[in-house]
């Protein structure tokens, strides 16, 4: 038997975000460090009872820290800011993002999906395997429009716009 | 005596526990999620459980508090270019083409399938599509043993490289999605940890005597009636195999092509199947603990029909090294009984031994074998039984 070499799997574009977290309360927290999008977290993922799956307090490089009661001024660009709505299918597997208003920053799929990661360390492996394409049975749709690219999450977002994480109806 | 037990099921892990000589089963974790293995490790008494989300992938699960609460432990992912070749799956195009051109795919995890535990803060996985993973740290993490990853008979270091061209490892039909081997049974010789036996679905056995640097075949004696060299080094289909932990040069092998036993450790393989007894095809099999020459399965039908014999469940043993074989009914259905075990789903410690089917029937036994009882009659498919 011969060998032929597969088509390349497209890589997820290396992606440097910072993550703006709009808690219930309207009190924004900011979070930087920007890091690389990887298909699967380090150390650990989910914590079922674990509370500690929170954003992290870090300074957005540029920016002041937060003020002591935790309102910050906007800042003077305008990043692209949409809206994360995730199935309630993972609120088992991450319960502290239930009920919790998720706006991240990202102008692709793959840099939202890195934003989320931030958020709750573990969540991008339950929507990506370990080479960043979305997994089989899962769906991301940008308003109505499912994403276009599985393996690369090139999909780009607008500002406002609203991005679904869905499980399909197969895979159950 | 083991007072517990744990079960990995297609909807949960659950854990059967006696109380005042009453074996009663409750759900631990994971609900509605599919758990392809759980275990203990002895050394630390962590609970591990391998689970198989139909959405979110394969992800491996940890209980430190002995089942009450569980959380996602340290994920396995295959490293950056880590690829195997993909068979194409049977029927495929029309038609099954054995000579077609393979194909290169990039490796991810499919399937987290089976966990070993060595000396202390050694944990072994293994996993679809074939690779070894393996932590020394009671896995806060682990690594993919690339040995065994880069072998010869898998076609090779493919790291950025096309490798030899040829592979000798064929898919399992236990695998969900890419048609790839899989890694179903691990053993560490428990004279020394550095001899460990793996059996792939479907390539054979191999064993390594180094602690996993170097891997060798462990296939002599073993036959297939599926390929027209059924005596060939690779290319075989073990179903699982078991050392038998006090009389480790006996080991026993249920294949899907028969029973086979060795007692020279895995040199050379015999078949004892007895095929006018229904002991031949199955999945599981389980050694005893001290005398080598005895050990326990759960045949079933045949490849074609994989159900109960005849409608009537039993559990076949020896004690001659399979030379002869008993058949152990007393308790079990013996008319409409469609059950199939899987092969992680038999298991025995000292007198006691625990089975679980596909139809979500829990049998356990007390007198080794001689009789059995239900402990749970409405369990969801049940993939593995571990006693903890």
């Amino acid at each position: 038997m011969t060998a032929t070499t597969a088509r390349p799997v497209p890589r997820p574009p290396p992606c440097r975000v910072s993550v703006v977290l709009r808690t219930p309360s309207s009190c924004i927290v900011s979070a930087a460090a920007p890091r690389p999008f990887r298909g699967a977290h380090a150390n650990g993922g989910a914590k079922v009872n674990d509370p500690s799956c929170r954003a992290q307090h870090r300074e957005l490089p540029g920016l002041p820290p937060p003020a002591l009661d935790g309102i910050r001024a906007a800042p003077l660009s305008s990043p692209s800011m949409p809206k994360v709505e995730l199935t309630r299918h993972l609120f088992q597997f991450f319960p502290d993002l239930e009920g919790r208003e998720l706006i991240v920053e990202g102008e692709t799929v793959a840099e939202v999906v890195s934003a989320m990661e931030e958020v709750a360390p573990g969540l991008a492996f339950y929507l990506c395997d370990e080479r960043g394409r979305l997994r089989q049975h899962v769906n991301i749709f940008i308003e109505e429009q499912r994403v276009a690219d599985r393996d690369g999450l090139s999909d780009p977002v607008g500002p406002d716009s609203r991005v679904f994480i869905l499980q399909a109806l197969s895979g159950g | 005596m083991a007072d517990r037990i744990l079960v990995g099921t297609r909807k949960g892990t659950v854990l059967v526990e006696r109380s005042n000589g009453r074996w009663t089963p409750r759900l631990s974790g994971h609900p509605g999620v599919g758990v392809n293995y759980a275990a203990r490790d002895p050394h630390t008494g962590t609970l591990w459980a391998s689970l198989g989300h139909g959405h979110w992938g394969a992800k491996l699960s940890r209980s430190r508090d002995d089942g009450a609460t569980w959380e996602d432990a340290p994920q396995i992912t295959f490293p950056e270019g880590a690829r195997f070749y993909a068979p194409r799956v049977p029927g495929e195009g029309g038609e099954e083409d054995p000579q077609g051109p393979l194909e290169i795919k990039d490796a991810t995890v499919q399937k987290l399938w089976v966990m070993a535990f060595g000396q202390p803060g050694r944990i072994y996985v293994g996993t679809i599509p074939g690779g070894l993973f393996v932590s020394d740290d009671g896995g806060e993490s682990f690594e993919l043993n690339r040995d065994l990853w880069n072998h010869e008979s898998r076609g090779g270091d493919l790291f950025g490289q096309e490798g030899s061209g040829h592979t000798h490892w064929y898919g399992t039909p236990a695998a969900e999605g890419d048609f790839a081997p899989g890694i179903h049974s691990i053993e560490v010789d428990p004279r020394d940890p550095d001899r460990v036996l793996i059996a792939i679905s479907t390539a054979g056995v191999l064993e390594s005597s180094d602690g996993g640097k170097s891997w060798r075949s462990r296939n002599q004696g073993m036959l297939m009636d599926y390929l027209p060299d059924p005596a060939a080094e690779w290319g075989h289909d073990p179903h699982s195999i078991q050392i038998s932990s006090g009389d480790p040069d006996c080991i026993w092998q249920q294949n899907h092509c028969g029973v086979f036993f060795t007692s020279d450790g895995a040199e050379t393989w015999n078949k004892v199947s007895k095929p006018d007894q229904g002991i031949h095809f199955g999945f599981p099999v389980a050694a005893d603990e001290e005398d080598g020459r005895t050990a326990f399965l759960v045949p079933g039908r045949s490849d074609m029909q994989r159900m109960a014999v005849d409608g009537g469940l039993f559990v076949a043993r020896t004690t001659d090294g399979g030379e002869s074989w008993t058949e152990l009914r007393e308790g079990l259905p013996q008319e409409n009984a469609f059950d199939v075990v899987y092969r992680h789903a038999l298991d025995k410690r000292g007198d006691l031994l625990a089975f679980g089917s596909t139809t979500g029937n829990l049998y356990l036994s007390e007198d080794r074998g001689e009789s059995w009882f239900p402990v749970g009659q409405n369990l969801p498919p049940i993939y593995s039984v571990r006693f903890a």
